[in-house]
């Protein structure tokens, strides 16, 4: 039974090799086709418009390093003060907070379940737009 | 088409040499466009693909790290650009019940063929080839035509490489099967014809 088997993949093996010479042999045949003659030609113009666009390309005004730079700044001078209360970079002027307490919310509870759909939904959402974006970038590698 | 004079254009390209790109589109137009008429049967569609896949190309050319050959990256954005096309305009494929081949089988089909001229020959086979689905057609055409290696057509299409053994497979059977087809009646005009 057992070498009735090995035959049979035996003969399978074969048959595979001989199909593969096969189709090797009469694919190489084919002839290929080229584009028209002036396509070098057409696309270069395109490319030029192409280089004409990127040099125009806007790019962001602060880079992320700035934008770091500015949040650690920010919260220096949040936190500074508070740090050391006699040697304060800059006395912020008193705020009277005491109106949050006059504005009456009318009060509403969300459940936790309902709490914790919103906030996986957030996750899995910036989730996705790093996935996609490596997705897409991922092709120009 | 050697890898060192592509990375000598490419670099020149990314210098802001535009023109030595034209010498990467003469390089590999026929390539891709080939492909590109492979995959979407149709010489309009063909050269917009041809003609968006090295616009890509130029756009992104600075990512090009050179792990891989030039011809492979290209090839992949090629690639996806065909298959974006065929997506959008959505050719219905007609498809073909395999059966089991046999050694007998390929032997006679390949008789058939050695009667037939050589040039009337290739345009049956690309007929064929044509009859295939989409993407039975561009592995064929990536492994037998192009010889991409296992490896490179991995990198170009992101199939696994068990996945895409099996679907080599299955489109080599499906071709001869066609072949068998289209020859019989070859065969006998041929026979006819003496």
């Amino acid at each position: 039974m057992q070498h009735q088997n090995l035959l049979v993949i035996m003969e399978e093996n074969k048959n595979s090799h001989e199909l593969d010479a096969f189709v090797k042999k009469y694919v190489k045949e084919i002839h290929t086709e080229s584009p028209s003659k002036d396509f070098t030609a057409s696309l270069m113009s395109k490319i030029v418009v192409e280089h004409q666009k990127s040099i125009f390309t806007t790019s962001a005004l602060i880079s992320k390093k700035g934008w770091f730079l500015i949040l650690l700044l920010v919260l220096a001078l949040i936190f500074i003060p508070f740090e050391s209360p006699e040697k304060s970079l800059i006395n912020f002027p008193e705020l009277d907070l005491s109106f949050f307490d006059k504005i009456q919310l009318p009060s509403f509870s969300v459940s936790n379940t309902v709490l914790y759909a919103v906030f996986f939904f957030g996750l899995m959402f910036m989730a996705q737009v790093v996935f996609l974006k490596n997705h897409f970038n991922k092709r120009f590698k | 088409m050697t890898t060192t004079n592509d990375q000598l254009y490419i670099n020149k390209v990314i210098n802001g040499d535009i023109n030595a790109f034209a010498y990467l589109v003469d390089a590999y137009k026929k390539m891709v466009f080939s492909l590109a008429f492979k995959m979407t049967k149709n010489r309009g569609e063909a050269e917009e693909v041809c003609q968006d896949t090295f616009i890509k190309a130029y756009t992104n050319l600075n990512k090009f790290k050179g792990d891989s050959k030039f011809s492979t990256w290209l090839y992949r954005i090629a690639y996806h650009a065909c298959l974006d096309t065929i997506k959008k305009n959505k050719n219905h494929n007609n498809s073909l019940e395999i059966n089991e081949i046999t050694f007998n089988q390929i032997q006679s089909v390949n008789t058939i063929l050695q009667g037939i001229e050589r040039k009337e020959r290739a345009k049956m086979i690309n007929d064929c080839l044509l009859e295939l689905q989409d993407e039975e057609r561009s592995l064929i055409w990536m492994f037998y035509f192009d010889e991409l290696s296992l490896k490179e057509i991995i990198a170009v299409t992101e199939i696994s490489e068990a996945n895409l053994k099996v679907k080599l497979h299955r489109a080599r059977k499906k071709l001869l099967g066609i072949v068998k087809e289209n020859a019989a009646p070859e065969l006998i005009s041929h026979y006819g014809r003496k």
